[in-house]
This record gives structure tokens, sequence and C-alpha cells, in this order.
């Protein structure tokens, strides 16, 4: 009897071993902040311009931060959350996810089966190594993600424009390096300009690009980019069944 | 005409019954289905790593001139690999270790490939290397996605055909045989524990 007990307790310890997986939060914005990496900010504009992107028929983009992987690697981790999250509608599959873990510095772009084409893995490895890491290596992790999520949807829909404006109330600037900001835009958008429109789709693409970046960029420094959207707390921002076949890239920095 | 009439639709009554009741009339073709669709994907995404290797061994020849071996290596474990086809119709357990096998030898040969170059440093700046270097860890990741839903199906399709009620269903009318699982089995894991680890930088 007090074996069997042994061998139950011991049971139940390893299966709780065997769960310390790093959690999947569950889905009901395009940013989900778990890590506590990203300015108020830029939660704000990617929720709103992702979520437009989404109801306007386009891809459904999601942004996780994590605090730690606790040893996961981040493609097994990114796959269980891709497939929990099915981000993409059914039909379509044209999700993209970008997850970030604090701790260990890795990030990865997980692309769903309906992007592939559009954003190959090289292109992901790309966007991981020449547009974000750098900005994250300078510890500027929200302009990092916001130009990173911006290529990653003139990859998938070049035809989408992000508006300026994140809502003036509530606005919050990041303090550190904002003088930085505006120079760190200007070099990424001169960066992202000459690499993806050289065997390009046309120059309409670039624009969109601009457009996020400059308003990004705006929506800070004039206070005043705002106007559009009051809140981006609409409905809700359930995946659409898309399914991912583990397309797409891992980086660190 | 009335006794027609009762008799279509008892018929109507016991077809739905056994749709609705979860018998396994539909789900363990379905589950075949899917185990089927799981091995083509596994065997698709190891045509797609086959198809990056020549270009990779090229733009490699290019600068490690001095590892004529390892190179020569990987094309051979390539060939091979290629020579063993499995097909979802006709799949036998032997088959499918001897095509995991090969794979798995090509796997190591790619890891040691990945290893040396390493020291080139012309090599790792050549960004047609490092775009191939990012397709291969790419495909890398899909084939062991890929691997992971073909058991996970086969998971499934067992569980049907060996649980009831559904394993009744099976022994009614379909008499599918239990399917073994894919293991890795004792000559890759022996490769993958030697074989060096492959670091994409």
């Amino acid at each position: 009897m007090r074996k069997l007990w042994i061998a139950l307790w011991m049971g139940l310890f390893f299966s709780a071993l065997s769960f310390a997986q790093a959690p999947i939060p569950a889905l009901s914005n395009p940013v989900t902040d778990e890590g506590g990496m990203l300015s108020a900010r830029t939660r704000e504009y990617l929720n709103q311009e992702l979520r437009r992107l989404n109801e306007s028929g386009g891809s459904q983009v999601a942004v996780l931060t994590i605090p730690t992987l606790n040893d996961e690697d981040i493609a097994a981790y990114s796959i269980r959350v891709a497939e929990a999250w099915k981000l993409g509608s059914a039909k379509e599959d044209k999700g993209v996810l970008l997850v970030i873990a604090a701790k260990e510095r890795k990030l990865r772009i997980e692309v769903g089966q309906g992007n592939e084409g559009n954003l190959t893995d090289v292109q992901s490895k790309r966007i991981i190594e020449e547009v974000i890491t750098p900005l994250f290596k300078a510890g500027d992790i929200d302009s990092g993600v916001v130009s990173g999520v911006a290529t990653i949807v003139n990859a998938t829909d070049p035809d989408f424009q992000f508006r300026s404006g994140v809502p003036e109330r509530r606005a919050q600037r990041s303090n550190k390096g904002s003088g930085l900001f505006p120079i760190i835009f200007f070099i990424v958008v001169i960066l992202l300009m000459s690499l993806f429109n050289r065997g390009g789709r046309g120059g309409g693409g670039s624009g969109a690009l601009l457009g996020a970046v400059l308003g990004y960029g705006a929506g800070g420094g004039f206070g005043r980019g705002g106007g559009f959207g009051g809140g981006s707390s609409g409905g809700g921002f359930g995946g659409g069944g898309g399914g991912f076949s583990g397309g797409g890239a891992s980086g660190e920095w | 005409m009335r006794w027609n009439r009762s008799l279509c639709s008892s018929l109507m009554i016991l077809f739905v019954g056994l749709t609705l009741t979860s018998c396994g009339l539909q789900s363990i073709p379905q589950a075949k289905n899917n185990v089927d669709a799981a091995l083509a994907e596994v065997t698709n995404q190891y045509k797609r790593r086959s198809d990056l290797i020549p270009n990779l061994v090229n733009v490699v020849q290019g600068y490690a001139k001095h590892e004529q071996g390892t190179l020569t290596s990987v094309i051979e474990a390539r060939a091979k690999a290629t020579s063993v086809q499995v097909d979802a119709s006709s799949i036998s357990p032997e088959k499918l270790k001897e095509y995991t096998a090969a794979q798995g030898q090509l796997s190591a040969a790619l890891g040691r490939l990945m290893v040396v170059s390493e020291q080139y440093p012309d090599l790792k700046a050549n960004q047609n290397f490092r775009d191939l270097s990012a397709q291969l860890e790419g495909t890398e990741n899909r084939i062991t996605i890929a691997r992971q839903r073909y058991i996970e199906s086969i998971k499934g399709f067992n569980d049907l055909i060996t649980v009831p009620p559904t394993s009744f269903m099976n022994s009614l009318v379909y008499h599918h045989e239990k399917m073994p699982q894919w293991t890795v089995d004792e000559s890759e894991r022996k490769q993958i524990e030697t074989a060096p680890k492959v670091e994409f930088k």
C-alpha cells in the first residue's frame, strides 16, 4: 500500500514536471504582452492596426511576448501556440505569429500555411536578422516589433496601408531613447525599401510600409496623429481555424 | 407500398443511428485518411529537403574546397535517401524503417556539413548560403512537426480500431489491423546521438 502511494506521488511529481512548459495565454487581442516588453503605445497601435487588417479580410497577425520559455525550444513553443490559437481562417490559413521570449532573448516568426508563399522561411529569417534584431540589440524593443510587424504585413498583405494614429489620450511615450526614435525609423525605412523592393512587387508595398513606420513615429512625435478609431477594445480576436505546419524562422539577439 | 415506406424509414433510422452514435462507421476511414495525409506530408518535407541539397553543396564547394569528404558523404546520403520511396497506399513497416534510416543518415551527413561550414567565415557571410541555411532550418522544423503529426495520427487511428465501441465496427466492417507506431529506430537513434548538433547562426 505504501509503495502504491509512493508510486502515485512520484507519478504526480513527474507529470507536474512535464507540464512545467511555458503556458499558452488566451488569445483576445493581436498583441499579448505576457513578457511585459512593450510600451502601452506600441500595444495600442498594433492592436488597432492588426485588428483592422484582420477585419478587412487580410491576414490574422498576432504578437506574443513571454517572460521565459522554460528550456523549451522556441520553435516547439511557437507551434504549440499556433496550434492553440489557430490564427487565420480555416479556408485561407493566413495567420502569422511573432513570438518573443524575454529571458532567452529569442524570437520566432511562425507562418501559417496560406502565407508560406508570400512570407518564405528566407524572408522571415531576413526580417528577423536585418529588421528586428538590430533594433532589439540597440535596446529598442518597441521599434523592433513595430518595424518587424510592418515588414511582415508588407509581405503578406502588400495592399494594406498602416494608418498613423495612436489614440492621443492613450499615448504614452517611452522616455528612454525617444530622441533616437526618428533616426532609427529613418534608417529602418531606407533598409526595408532597399531590401524588399529589389525583386519586388511594385512600389505600393513600400508605400504602405513607409506609412506604417512614419505613422507610428508621427503618432508619438507630434502627438496629434490621432483621430482614427477611438478605441481598439472592440469585438473578440479569436482564431479562425488556420493551420500551421512549421514555416517561418527563428533567431536571437 | 406501406411496407416499402416502413422499410425505408427503418433503414434511415438505422443509418442515422449508426452515424450519430460515433460508432466508427465514419471516423475509422477518416482516421485512415488522416494517417495517409500525415505520411504524405512527411515525405513531402523530406523531398523538399532533398531538393535543397544540390544548391547547398554547390555553394559550400565554392568556399570549402578542402571538405570534399564531407560533401561527398552528403551527396551519397542524398542519393541513397531519394532511392527509397514510400507510398501511403502500400506502406509496410520494413519499408518505412528503411526510409527513416536513409533519411536519418542524410540528417547526420548534413549536420556534419553545417558544422564544417562554421569554420569558413566567408561562406557564412555569403548571402546565398545564409538563405539556403534558413531554408534548411525551416525544412528541418517542418519535418519535425510533420513526423509528430504522423505519430499522432497513427495513435488516433489505433485508438479507434482497438478501443470500444468503435473497435466493434472495425471488426464488423473494416477489418483494419493496428498500425505499427513510427518510432526512431536503433540505427537512427545512434546517428542522432553521435551526430554533431546543428547550430544555425
